[in-house]
């Protein structure tokens, strides 16, 4: 009788385990694909530039390692970029599919100065981030 | 003789009206508010509802139509859709139609969503088709939105998120 209960037991924990075990798999973490500091940036129908280039610049990220369902449950009022003290609410705010992963795409304007750089995303822990150095004057 | 100088008159009064009409509407909007490349037959497209049923869009021809394509997962659709849930209720009367048209989702992860924004107004789904998406150039991302005078033509595309102000600018020079 114990042998049974024990035994039932286990097969419960394994199965736990299991469960658990897929769950942590398919749980992503959110990755700043791409960070990139530009005088501006431009789509078919839309060019964000700083008003003054000497003091600000423009920030473009690409942001994955998310499933579409992970992407659903953040609040996109809950996604910006902080820079010092200073709150950067997105100017460019577009989802997409890459290479058939879901991606988001967010664009904002900030201190040229501040390097030390932090993306909020949802619920999602804080990242910190450096832009790179310009790579051009004006990102696609 | 008479009648018809007459009617020739008549005509050159009615076009010159016609004329007046168009320069004057054409002042009301301001400059750069059409932007978008032309798209011809824009509206001839006929798409799904979530039941199955076939909605062309030919039957919103003669209001001002905001389509919206969107998806569930698409985080800034989520801050959009209050703002065309508001929209809509205030400017449907004023002949204003907005459509969402949600990009290769299924009907059941669709509805359900839909049902917990309360989203107010039509939802069609483009399933696999890619000859909308074509059509209006949705290739780089969503949300897109293409705002269509109620003559057919495009007048203007957005990608990414909009705020509601300016949807209402948009919407109250084109009314």
């Amino acid at each position: 009788m114990n042998t049974l209960r024990m035994s039932v037991v286990f097969l419960a924990a394994m199965l736990a385990a299991t469960a658990s075990a897929r769950a942590a798999q398919q749980q992503g973490t959110p990755t700043i694909i791409a960070a990139k500091r530009a005088d501006a940036y431009s789509s078919p129908k839309t060019k964000i530039e700083a008003r003054d280039k000497s003091a600000d610049v423009v920030i473009v990220l690409r942001i994955g390692g998310l499933s579409r369902e992970e992407f659903r449950t953040i609040n996109g009022d809950d996604v910006y970029v902080v820079a010092g003290a200073e709150r950067l609410p997105p100017n460019v705010l577009a989802v997409g599919i890459v290479e058939g992963k879901p991606e988001l795409l967010l664009v904002v304007v900030g201190p040229r100065a501040t390097r030390d750089l932090r993306l909020v995303l949802g619920s999602y822990p804080a990242m910190r981030f450096t832009a790179e150095e310009m790579i051009a004057a004006e990102l696609h | 003789m008479h009648h018809s100088t007459f009617r020739r008159g008549a005509l050159a009064a009615v076009m010159l009206v016609v004329l007046a009409v168009a320069a004057v509407e054409a002042q009301r909007r301001p400059a750069g508010l059409c932007n978008a490349a032309p798209v011809p037959d824009a509206l001839a497209h006929t798409l799904q509802d979530a039941t199955g049923r076939e909605v062309s869009l030919q039957s919103f021809k003669g209001k001002l139509v905001l389509l919206n394509f969107w998806a569930t997962w698409c985080v800034p659709c989520k801050v959009e859709i209050p703002s065309f849930v508001d929209l809509y209720a205030r400017y449907r009367e004023r002949g204003v139609e907005i459509v969402g048209v949600n990009v290769a989702e299924a009907p059941s992860t669709v509805t359900p969503y839909v049902r917990e924004m309360k989203v107010n107004y039509p939802i069609l789904l483009t399933g696999d088709r890619k000859d909308l998406l074509e059509t209006f150039g949705i290739d780089v991302g969503l949300p897109t939105t293409v705002i269509i005078n109620r003559d057919g033509s495009v007048c203007r595309k957005r990608v990414g998120l909009m705020s509601k102000e300016l949807f209402e600018q948009v919407i109250k020079a084109l009314i």
